[in-house]
C-alpha cells in the first residue's frame, strides 16, 4: 500500500493514476483538463478523483507483452482498474506528440 | 465428466473460445465468472482486451479466441472470464481469459496430446466434442 496521493483521471477508454507530487498545475482547457508536469503535459478527458492509500501493483509479464508501454504498475481504484503511470515516462497513449501546439505547455 | 483417461490422466476445464475447444489444466484455473466488464487499453495488442477488476484487484484480460488464433463463432449466450494463473512458477501471475463458454471438466492422458512447438498452445488433443487446442498459460508471459 502506497502512502502517497495520485490524481486519478479519465482519457480514451482508460482510468490512469499520476503521483499527485509530479503535477505543476490544472487547467481546464474546453471540454479538457491540462495537467501540466515537469516538462511534458497531460489533457485528461476528465479528473476522476484524488486516491490516497492505494495498492499498486507491479506490471506482470503478461501486461507487459501486450501492452509494451511504460507504466509504474495496476491499482483499483473506487472499482475501477487503473494505470499508474510515472511523469517523467509516460505510456505513447497520454504523451502529445510533438506536432500538438499545447506539447510540453506548461498550464499554471 | 470425460474420461479421455488412462495413467497419469491430466484433468483440464474444456472452454470454448470462437470456433475452437481449449483445454486449460484445471490447476491454472483460479475462478470462472461471469464475463468481466473490461476497460480497453489504448494501444494494446488484439489478445489483450483490456483491464478489468477482480475481489479489489486489477486484472489485464486476454481474449482466449486471440491468443489461440480462433476464428470468431457466433454471439456467446454465456460468455465467462476464466480467472487463471499465468506464468512460470517462479513468477506467476493473475490473468483473466475471456472464453464464449465454459464447457466441462475433462481428462486427458499425457499420450493423448500433440505436442504443438513451444507457445502457449502446447498441442492438441481428441475430446468426446472434437479436438481441443491444449493451452499451457506458463508460456504465456515469454515474450
Amino acid at each position: 500500500m502506497s502512502d502517497a496521493a495520485y490524481f486519478v483521471l479519465r482519457r480514451g477508454s482508460a482510468a490512469w493514476a499520476i503521483a499527485r507530487a509530479s503535477v505543476r498545475g490544472l487547467a481546464r482547457r474546453g471540454e479538457r483538463i491540462d495537467l501540466a508536469l515537469e516538462g511534458a503535459a497531460i489533457d485528461a478527458d476528465a479528473v476522476l478523483g484524488v486516491a490516497a492509500g492505494m495498492a499498486v501493483t507491479p506490471p506482470g509479464a503478461v501486461l507487459r507483452r501486450y501492452w509494451p508501454e511504460p507504466c509504474a504498475g495496476l491499482a483499483v481504484w473506487a472499482g475501477l482498474p487503473v494505470v499508474v503511470v510515472n511523469a517523467g515516462e509516460l505510456p505513447a497513449p497520454l504523451r502529445r506528440s510533438e506536432g500538438d501546439p499545447q506539447h510540453g505547455r506548461r498550464t499554471h | 465428466m470425460t474420461s479421455g483417461s488412462g495413467e497419469g490422466a491430466v484433468r483440464y476445464l474444456l472452454l470454448q473460445a470462437g470456433e475452437v475447444l481449449c483445454a486449460l489444466p484445471l490447476n491454472q484455473v483460479r475462478r470462472i465468472v461471469r464475463a468481466l466488464p473490461v476497460q480497453p487499453l489504448p494501444g494494446a495488442a488484439a489478445e489483450l482486451l483490456g483491464l478489468a477488476e477482480f475481489s479489489g484487484e486489477p486484472l489485464p484480460v486476454l481474449d482466449l479466441a486471440a491468443l489461440v488464433g480462433a476464428p470468431p463463432g457466433a454471439q456467446p449466450a454465456f460468455p465467462v472470464t476464466v480467472v487463471a494463473w499465468a506464468g512460470p512458477p517462479a513468477g506467476r501471475e493473475v490473468v483473466g481469459l475471456t472464453a464464449d463458454a465454459a464447457l466441462e471438466i475433462v481428462e486427458l492422458a499425457p499420450a493423448a496430446v500433440v505436442a504443438a512447438p513451444a507457445g502457449v498452445v502446447a498441442g492438441e488433443a481428441p475430446v468426446a466434442r472434437g479436438a481441443a487446442r491444449v493451452l499451457n498459460l506458463e508460456a504465456l508471459g515469454a515474450p
